[in-house]
């Protein structure tokens, strides 16, 4: 049993805690929730193991570094963050229907990394150091809180819809729409300085490997407009007029600048953080 | 309330837009939109290359607005000033409210004691005797809400006990801010008194010439650095496991001041300058033999790349050596020319003539071919003898007076957030008071500068501790 057939079955886990999940918006029915659940946190123990699994193998082969260093293992850890970011927040939200917007995000991140190189490489130069860990840890853990906060506020959204006056039975059953505002940004603020960690071990990483925290890299460039946009939205709230949905469009913008950075910057984009080919 | 604007006689108009929270939301916004763009449109690059992508006119205006450097032009720069002076004015107005509602604790009177506007509170009543209840409510209080109360008040009717927690994390938002404006304060710095550049020592030889990242111009160092060693790992796959330089430093009598062995992610400081590794390579090292087929001179000449040498003959013409390959792969030009034997020609470097008339179109020279070379004119015959290759090491180096300053700015920011999310001030009121038919009631309230829903759970844990607390005094259940 190999680490990518762990991860395959856990592709497979995840697919059926979406359709249980979506099931339960349909029929609403106790025993599809559940299954979503338990499904969800299968997926996490295994896909825990297999991460383990792969940390093991590559001291076995006598490179032993922390699964984070590539496309591949990058990839592999946001599924698993936000599955257990997900995980922990499900329950204080007491609505199911954010497995609805969140699976289909651990689902297809997996899925993905079918098409990546999977084999373990050795460090370069530049990616042996401790900050590694603490840059990739920090700043995946606070995407991960975007991806949940981008399902809550959804969810919002769907609540607060004014072109479809009655509410149909899915609305129904959402928690209170002030409810869910407040949730997404409890989320928020708690990914918000996950990614502020996240950049300034960056920075501390840049400036010993390369002798400068900051260089305007692009990648660098696009988490400070990440980071950007959720400051905007913890202050919004402040504003007049900025209550509402159009601070949870923020937080769906947000997540979309998170996902430009993490990938379109690497695969769209050239600079320092250009991941070696595949 | 006094508006400290108007003892400052600033235009309160303009006070109050740049102390306003949407002039941060527009700021933030417009900086994330104009950071974007900087990552859209390729950096630094040379005036002729944004026309070929962007055609002449635009151009022209990406190198007047400076969109070629866009996070060191004045536009950028300008933004980034505005939103350091609306955070100062944010803070210069709304601080002092915070300190004052930090201070005195809360804005409820000693009188108004039934927290009818609250949203978290509990009544007990108590069947036990007000004189027992009056001894021991201090403990009981500590007991239940884990901390020592203030006794706020007391007569012979009621007292009323205040727990406050953590009053300081209402400092959180200003502590963090004051971290960004430190941040910024320290790029600033480095930018103004810092510089970066690259260091290219020869394996075996010295240097102490620093090409400055801006401007192209170079810096002298006071002491010179020799590469001793420069080593390269590889991993059986072949991609690089460490290159790691060993050099010495050395002052202007070739005395040693200090030796390093400089590798990735492990920089070396001298003296406030930091080295780093950066890149490697090699310098080839050429040998030529060149006839003058008019007079029939010859000459040998040693030389490494772009240096300049002298031909035999009179006519004291000229010749550089622009490009060395170990085996270069048939170019386009002399594959119309002739047939070669096979794809890859060996060694060869591409030589340019300079003549009265300056330089010559630019010609290879084949070590494997030496009666292979078109040199144009044909009076000069260039042969490659001898090469040799010495690898060298690439450093950065760099003075960075802002960065200690932005690591403080960088706590501060953590310690703002610490104190603004993680903590809450948090403010109990327990009062007990003689009722009319003899009874004490005991009331219990509490708030929190947090939203309230994220409260209700925490406050629960209180009234259900009180309530254990006050179980043995308590009317039937």
């Amino acid at each position: 049993m190999t680490e990518s057939t762990l991860i395959g079955i856990c592709i497979f886990i995840y697919l059926a805690s979406w359709v249980a999940y979506l099931l339960h918006a349909a029929f609403r029915s106790k025993a599809t929730g559940l299954g979503g659940d338990f499904l969800a946190l299968s997926g996490i123990i295994v896909q825990t193991f297999a991460i383990g699994w792969r940390w093991f193998e590559s001291h076995r082969l006598g490179i032993g570094h922390a699964p984070l260093s590539n496309l591949y293992e990058s990839m592999v850890f946001f599924a698993w963050t936000t599955a257990f970011i997900y995980m922990l927040v499900v329950r204080k939200l007491r609505t199911r229907l954010l497995g609805v917007f969140v699976m289909p995000i651990v689902f297809l991140s997996l899925a993905s990394t079918s098409l990546m190189d999977s084999q373990i490489q050795p460090l370069v130069p530049a990616l042996q150091s401790n900050w590694l860990t603490a840059h990739v840890l920090t700043c995946f853990l606070g995407y991960a809180a975007f991806a949940v906060a981008f399902g809550v506020s959804l969810l919002y959204l769907m609540k607060t819809r004014k072109d479809i006056p009655q509410e149909g039975p899915f609305r129904r059953v959402l928690p209170a729409a002030d409810f869910l505002d407040d949730f997404s940004y409890r989320i928020i603020s708690v990914g918000f300085p996950l990614l502020t960690l996240g950049i300034i071990t960056g920075a501390a990483w840049a400036n010993s490997a390369w002798g400068s925290y900051w260089s305007w890299d692009p990648k660098e460039t696009w988490s400070l407009i990440v980071w950007l946009i959720y400051a905007v939205y913890l202050h919004a709230r402040i504003a007049r007029g900025w209550r509402g949905r159009r601070t949870a469009w923020l937080s769906v913008v947000g997540f979309a600048a998170t996902l430009f950075c993490y990938l379109g910057v690497n695969l769209l984009l050239s600079g320092l953080h250009s991941y070696a080919t595949g | 309330m006094k508006d400290p604007s108007s003892s400052m006689r600033i235009p309160s108009d303009l006070y109050h837009r740049l102390s306003s929270i949407r002039l941060t939301i527009f700021l933030c916004i417009l900086l994330a939109v104009v950071a974007l763009l900087g990552t859209l449109i390729p950096q630094n690059l040379p005036l002729p290359q944004y026309e070929k992508l962007y055609g002449r006119r635009a151009a022209g205006v990406i190198a007047t607005l400076e969109v070629s450097d866009l996070y060191h032009s004045p536009g950028f720069v300008l933004l980034l000033c505005l939103l350091a002076a609306n955070l100062v004015a944010c803070t210069w107005r709304r601080l002092p409210t915070a300190w004052r509602a930090l201070k005195r604790g809360s804005e409820v009177s000693a009188q108004d004691k039934n927290f009818k506007g609250w949203k978290h509170r509990e009544t007990f009543v108590l069947s036990a005797g007000p004189e027992e209840v009056e001894k021991e409510l201090e403990g009981v209080v500590a007991r239940a809400l884990q901390k020592r109360p203030d006794r706020v008040y007391a007569d012979s009717q009621k007292s009323v006990f205040r727990i406050e927690r953590f009053p300081y994390a209402r400092l959180g938002p200003y502590v963090a801010h004051g971290g960004i404006l430190i941040i910024l304060l320290g790029g600033l710095l480095g930018a103004l008194f810092g510089f970066r550049g690259s260091l290219t020592v020869p394996e075996g030889g010295e240097s102490s010439v620093v090409w400055l990242e801006k401007g192209g111009r170079k810096v002298e160092l006071a002491f010179r650095i020799r590469c001793n060693r420069f080593v390269v790992d590889y991993y059986p796959s072949g991609s690089p496991r460490e290159y790691r330089s060993e050099v010495s430093l050395l002052d202007h009598e070739g005395r040693a001041i200090s030796e390093a062995a400089i590798r990735v992610n492990h920089p070396f400081t001298h003296k406030g300058l930091t080295f780093y590794q950066s890149t490697f390579g090699s310098i080839p090292k050429l040998t030529f033999r060149v006839e003058n087929q008019q007079s029939g001179e010859t000459s040998e000449v040693e030389t490494g790349l772009n240096e300049p040498f002298l031909l035999p003959g009179k006519q004291g013409h000229r010749a550089m050596a622009v490009a060395f390959q170990e085996n270069l792969v048939v170019p386009a030009e002399m594959v119309r020319m002739t047939s070669f034997p096979r794809e890859r020609l060996g060694p060869a470097a591409r030589i340019v003539l300079i003549d009265e008339a300056g330089f010559q179109e630019p010609f290879w020279v084949l070590q494997g071919f030496p009666e292979w070379n078109h040199n144009g004119n044909g009076l000069y015959h260039v042969a490659l003898k001898q090469y040799s290759s010495i690898p060298y090491t690439g450093l950065q180096v760099a003075r960075d007076p802002g960065t200690p300053v932005v690591w403080i700015g960088c706590l501060l920011l953590v310690v703002g957030f610490i104190l603004a999310f993680l903590l809450d001030h948090e403010i109990l009121w327990v009062t007990a008071e003689r009722r009319g038919d003899g009874k004490v009631v005991v009331r219990l309230a509490g708030k929190t500068v947090r939203h309230p829903t994220l409260y209700a759970d925490r406050f629960e844990k209180h009234r259900a501790e009180l309530r254990q607390q006050l179980s043995s005094w308590l009317e039937s259940p």
